[in-house]
């Protein structure tokens, strides 16, 4: 436990240091803009195809379950809104910050841990560069962003496979299920998600590079940083899931609205 | 062997310890203008610390590291600019071409120039026959031995006055240890440049070492010149010398 609280210390002053560090002018040669973009290039290119295959599928899941539990009811009808507001809110993010973690967050760490051990990030160190705003920075950012954006588009996938299967499985029009979203979805699901990415890929990037600008040890130690990078953004994305769960209820409880 | 007066390097009473494990013991030497400097000992007894002090990346918990003429950490900005590191592995960034690397340090200078920097360094390194073949390459791409001279070319390149080797031969072959050793006497002293270099090597250090310092336990057993070492009592330094007779 005490280990666990030096270790969530010890990265929120790291974020501390990288969020410092992003808001202080470009001091490696005006080249930050064209490395955060060719991080975000990568991150994208790296979790796009997943990220597709997965959102299709879980929508696709999604309105299985819902046709099957609303049929009883006979609302089939409400499963637009149902899958989108389920999506939207809560599997979404988690699904995308668990494939970008997968994905992303063990290559960085792994990546970063290889620099530390080969002593490349001293030699960076040493040629006068920040190595903080040289390499984590662009990762940092380009891991949020994905985390963020790739949320939309994962969602539209998954809206579009829950509409094929409600459509081709249960019968259900599209047309209906189309028009069925906005009653269960509106702005604040939207914005509620939207914040759940955000901090979820804060985490996914916070954890990654932290363990892996951290790794100490040769071989050995970069595989630690890629095991515990996992463990600690699986554990602190569940934690967060639920503590703003729960603070979202609250706001939406103290406003009256769904 | 030129050796200036002034230091360049100042050690006074540092004292370093790893989990209450003292690696330099109230250490305190100087390293003048333009001298090669041997650092020696047996692993583990702070060589790598002591050039670790120099160039701001550690600082001592008690004592103080002054370098030309800065006291760190105060200085460090000013310090790194104007000093170069030589580490164990050729450190170079994976992801960067040859051409890249080398010009890492350089990049506050228009591309064209940095593009002649780079062949300058690499030519300095006897890397220019393979040139300009080898500028767009991955590290990856070249053997252990290519990389450590990229990597000195990388140092060599923002021309600094101070150079820090750290086992600069440490993996290489017989040959390629000769060679690099002998590209650290001629860089050393074309460029008059201060170098202090960590080594097992004692051969090596007898033939190019202005001066030799030999570290054991955190403390300084023996700083002199190559003449003085090598009448030096102590069974360590017999020992080094022992084995260098039986290669």
């Amino acid at each position: 436990m005490r280990q666990a609280l030096r270790e969530l210390g010890a990265l929120i002053a790291f974020i501390g240091s990288v969020l410092k560090s992003s808001v202080r002018p470009d001091s490696i040669h005006g080249s930050r803009r064209s490395l955060v973009l060719a991080q975000m290039l990568d991150v994208y290119q790296r979790s796009l195809v997943t990220v597709l295959f997965a959102g299709f599928f879980v929508g696709a899941i999604l309105a299985l379950q819902f046709t099957a539990m609303l049929s009883v009811y006979e609302a089939r009808s409400l499963t637009g809104g149902l899958t989108a507001s389920a999506c939207i809110r809560e599997v979404g993010p988690l699904i995308i910050s668990f494939l970008l973690a997968g994905k992303v967050g063990a290559y960085t760490a792994a990546e970063l841990g290889t620099m530390r051990i080969t002593d490349q990030i001293d030699a960076i160190e040493c040629l006068g560069t920040d190595p903080l705003e040289y390499l984590v920075v662009p990762r940092f950012i380009a891991i949020v962003s994905a985390s963020v954006l790739l949320l939309v588009v994962g969602l539209m996938v998954a809206l579009l496979g829950s509409m094929l299967v409600a459509s081709l499985a249960a019968g259900v029009n599209p047309l209906q299920f189309i028009s069925g979203i906005p009653r269960f979805a509106g702005f604040e699901v939207f914005a509620a998600g939207m914040l759940k990415s955000f901090t979820y890929g804060i985490i996914v990037a916070g954890v990654s590079c932290h363990q892996g600008y951290t790794a100490r040890g040769g071989a050995l130690g970069v595989g630690r940083a890629v095991t515990w990078a996992a463990i600690y953004t699986n554990l602190y994305i569940v934690l967060a899931n639920f503590v703003l769960g729960q603070a979202l209820d609250a706001i939406a409880s103290l406003r009256g609205g769904v | 062997m030129k050796v200036a007066a002034d230091p360049v390097i100042r050690f006074d009473s540092c004292s370093k310890a790893f989990s209450g494990r003292k690696v330099l013991d109230a250490v305190t030497f100087e390293v003048r203008r333009g001298e090669i400097l041997f650092v020696l000992g047996r692993s583990g007894m702070g060589k790598s610390v002591t050039l670790k002090h120099i160039i701001g990346m550690m600082q001592p918990d008690s004592g103080r590291v002054q370098v030309l003429g800065r006291d760190l950490p105060d200085g460090l900005q000013e310090v790194r600019r104007r000093c170069g590191m030589v580490f164990q592995q050729p450190a170079l960034i994976d992801s960067l071409t040859v051409l890249e690397n080398v010009g890492f340090g350089l990049r506050h200078l228009p591309p064209a120039e940095i593009r002649s920097r780079v062949l300058e360094v690499m030519d300095r390194v006897r890397l220019g026959d393979d040139l300009p073949g080898i500028l767009d390459k991955l590290p990856a791409a070249l053997s252990y031995g290519m990389q450590k001279r990229v990597s000195l070319a990388r140092t060599l390149a923002p021309r600094p006055e101070i150079l820090l080797f750290d086992e600069p031969t440490t993996g290489l072959d017989p040959i390629t240890t000769r060679a690099i050793n002998r590209l650290i006497e001629e860089l050393s002293r074309s460029l008059a440049v201060t170098s202090v270099v960590v080594s097992h090597d004692m051969g090596c250090a007898l033939e190019i070492a202005d001066r030799i310092l030999v570290l054991d336990e955190g403390r300084i057993l023996a700083l002199g010149t190559v003449d003085e070492i090598r009448r030096h009592p102590s069974s360590l330094i017999r020992e080094f010398l022992a084995e260098e007779l039986s290669r």
